[in-house]
């Protein structure tokens, strides 16, 4: 039995900031566009707060295709004149420029309670308060509760719960939760400032839940715009006839399905998210036909993180280049995967998404 | 040294968030994947803390698909297994009835079918026992098709339930006693995802699900349905076909569904495992059944009238819940199929 094929104009492998960026923008152009993606994306497990150069004009042209879907699902992401400043679940300053204003911990924020959840270890509030006293000089309460039953459309009397909890028993006025819900509304929040008459708002935290938010608001936006979603779908190899790709080779659990493309856009991200490999020497393609290089980064402290970080596939004018130096004219890279880009941790989705954005005419030039 | 799974976790936590049984049985009594996967055997001393904590796991393989590091966790979680033996009541059970019959449950079904053919459809132990409608229905359409479709006289249980409670032996032993029948056939077709898995790994020629066999094979062009009074089924994705099979199967079952006039499917607001694998229904009934009415609750909130599942297991596991319909898929397709 011969493997499903699958055609599309372009098809792009990767599924998380950039990739998503890219297929959005390319299949509400009209093309015919499918993303494949396997484990987990590092923009899921970011904070999924994104800080943007507000000079760039794809900030605008972002905003216009995302932004405005984002609100027709009611998750009120706002896109900021300036960049604030918010509080991580570890008491560190973070910058940025998309997210929820009402929901978030910022350095505004004064008269603050930090309330750890036992058992969860998305807030530490002890360590939280100790550090944002050491690096800020700002203080903060930090207070722990008992856990509750995990939040499902099915249990909701746990919020009236819980909202009793911070009412009767916190005096300050800003309540910091560690994330507590996937719901990109943010109504478990909304309903707990209601009823608790408190601002309870929500730390910046990686590895939880915001970050998933975020995945999944691209990806629900993505298949609204047309683009075909292949998940948990790897990529496993790539036929290249001289200076063009035209066939790619995925696996699907225990089988595997060939693509058909015009164009290839490589977006599987760094290391995190399985798109490079350390192979005790170094950074490797895991694929291991594209050159690797890294490029000067500094901020780092540890040179194994910093090499890591740093490291990522070589481009001539956008365009993958294979270990023996041949540019593939239609395999274009983004993302993470390019050298010097998201680093150092903390930052990069902003970047990711617009220098994505910005790669569509060299796509549609290999087309 | 230490292993690839131990040496590659970089902790960031992902496979603990992902787990559908830490979500309900919290720590100590269940300590998630990375601790059973990962910190258990690096610190080798932390073994014996870990108490029911392996057998616990459904192996839905939830952890492994998010793992930004790609590691085989479940595989991991079975060898911990292995290491602590066979404890439970229904693991042992499960190896008596296989010493006295071949199969992990008494065989109990008669099917009518031709006993030679090139397609052999491969009933597996479950699907005899549990849910013998979907085997009969589904030879019938495929005899209808014109596939050359037969049971053997004979089979044995492909392995998969016993390699999941650790019992290599069983599962070596099995594999020979099923070779020489198995051997023959021109392609397998099953409609169990833990069979369609087992069995291809050691097999040279195509053994699918019949999800495959009938989109890939037969083609949906060939497939003829009739119309059902308008229903909402919520399709339940069953682990060990989305994420051992490939999620390719699922797709498939949304558009042979979807070509259904009266059937609409309705996407329920949270996917997960139905705590039906891995043994766990045996070694920890009420764990699965909770597991299971968190599935129902969700199918129903979300307005289903009934829930489809292509997996025997599922099935079996979800019907205990007692408070909706659920049904085989590929039983639920023959009885709306006019190829018969
Ligand atoms: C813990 C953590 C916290 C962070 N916090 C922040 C933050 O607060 N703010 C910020 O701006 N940035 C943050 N970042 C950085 C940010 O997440 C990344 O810069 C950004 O997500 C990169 O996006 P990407 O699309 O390039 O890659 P990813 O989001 O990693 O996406 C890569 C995709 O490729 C897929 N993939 C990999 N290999 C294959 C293959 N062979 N076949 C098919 N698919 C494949 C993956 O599954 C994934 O879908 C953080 C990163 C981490 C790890």
């Amino acid at each position: 039995m011969s493997p499903p094929v699958v055609d599309v104009d372009i098809f792009i492998a990767g599924g998380g900031a950039a990739g998503l960026t890219l297929a959005s923008r390319m299949a509400s152009n009209g093309y015919r566009v499918a993303v494949a993606s396997s484990s987990i994306a590092a923009t899921a497990i970011s904070t999924g707060r994104v800080l943007f150069n507000h000079d760039d004009p794809a900030v605008a042209e972002w905003a216009s295709l995302f932004l405005t879907r984002f609100r027709s699902r009611e998750s009120n992401y706002d896109l900021l004149e300036r960049p604030t400043v918010a509080m991580t679940n570890i008491g560190t300053p973070l910058k940025q420029s998309l997210t929820n204003s009402s929901f978030d911990w910022t350095l505004e924020d004064r008269d603050v309670a930090v309330v750890g959840v036992i058992g969860n270890n998305d807030l530490d509030s002890d360590l939280a308060c100790l550090e944002l006293r050491r690096s800020l000089g700002i203080c903060a309460r930090p207070l722990w509760i008992s856990p509750f039953p995990y939040p499902t459309a099915a249990n909701n009397h746990f919020v009236g719960e819980l909202a009793d909890i911070l009412k009767d028993n916190i005096s300050e006025n800003t309540i910091v939760l560690p994330p507590i819900s996937s719901d990109p509304t943010y109504a478990l929040l909304t309903k707990l400032q209601n009823l608790s008459g408190k601002r309870v708002v929500e730390a910046a935290t990686p590895l939880s839940l915001p970050g998933l938010r975020f995945q999944l608001l691209l990806e629900d936006v993505a298949e609204e715009v047309g683009v075909r979603l292949l998940k948990d779908r790897r990529l496993i190899s790539i036929k290249i006839h001289g200076k063009e790709a035209n066939e790619a080779v995925l696996s699907s659990g225990m089988r595997t399905i060939i693509v058909k493309f015009s164009a290839l856009v490589l977006a599987t991200g760094n290391l995190a998210s399985g798109g490079l490999a350390v192979n005790g020497r170094g950074v490797i393609d895991p694929l291991n036909i594209f050159r690797v290089s890294s490029t000067q980064a500094s901020g780092i402290h540890s040179s194994t993180l910093r090499n890591a970080l740093s490291s990522g596939l070589d481009t001539c004018k956008g365009r993958a280049i294979t270990k023996q130096g041949v540019v593939i004219r239609n395999v274009i890279p983004i993302g993470s995967l390019l050298k010097g880009v998201s680093y150092p941790l903390g930052y990069g989705l902003g970047e990711v998404m617009l220098e994505a954005w910005k790669s569509a005419p060299i796509v549609e030039d290999a087309l | 040294m230490m292993s690839r799974i131990e040496d590659g976790c970089i902790k960031c936590g992902t496979c603990q968030n992902a787990c559908p049984v830490f979500r309900i049985e919290n720590y100590p009594y269940f300590q998630g994947p990375r601790r059973i996967a990962v910190e258990a055997p690096r610190f080798s001393r932390e073994l014996t803390s870990l108490s029911d904590s392996p057998h616990m796991c459904t192996s839905c393989a939830l952890c492994e698909s998010v793992c930004p590091s790609r590691l085989p966790i479940t595989e991991a979680v079975l060898k911990m297994r292995t290491h602590y033996g066979i404890e439970s009541e229904g693991g042992r059970r499960m190896i008596s009835n296989i010493n006295q019959y071949g199969r992990t449950i008494a065989p109990t079904s008669k099917f009518t079918s031709p006993v030679s053919g090139s397609t052999l459809f491969f009933p597996g132990c479950i699907g005899d026992a549990r849910v013998p409608s979907a085997v009969q229905g589904a030879v019938d359409m495929l005899i209808a098709l014109g596939d050359q479709v037969y049971i053997p006289n004979e089979w044995y249980c492909c392995g998969s339930p016993l390699e999941k409670i650790g019992a290599k032996s069983e599962v070596d032993r099995l594999q020979e006693m099923n070779s020489a029948i198995l051997g023959t056939a021109e392609r397998i077709v099953t409609a169990c995802p833990g069979c369609t898995f087992q069995l291809q790994k050691n097999s040279n020629v195509d053994v699918l699900h019949v999800l495959e066999h009938l989109f890939e094979v037969i083609t949906p062009s060939r497939l003829r349905w009739r119309s059902t009074n308008p229903i909402n089924v919520a399709l339940h994705s069953p682990c060990h076909l989305v994420r051992s099979v490939g999620p390719h199967t699922m797709d498939y079952a949304r558009e042979i569904l979807g070509s259904i006039a009266g059937v609409r499917v309705i996407d329920m607001d949270d996917e997960g495992c139905c705590g039906g694998g891995g043994g766990v229904t045996s070694t920890f009934p009420e764990m699965a059944l909770k597991m299971a009415r968190l599935r129902v609750e969700s199918a129903i909130r979300a307005g289903a009238h009934m829930i489809l599942a292509p997996c025997p297991f599922c099935v079996v596991n979800l019907r205990r819940v007692g408070d909706l319909e659920v049904k085989d898929l590929t039983a639920f397709l023959t009885e709306l199929s006019l190829c018969r």
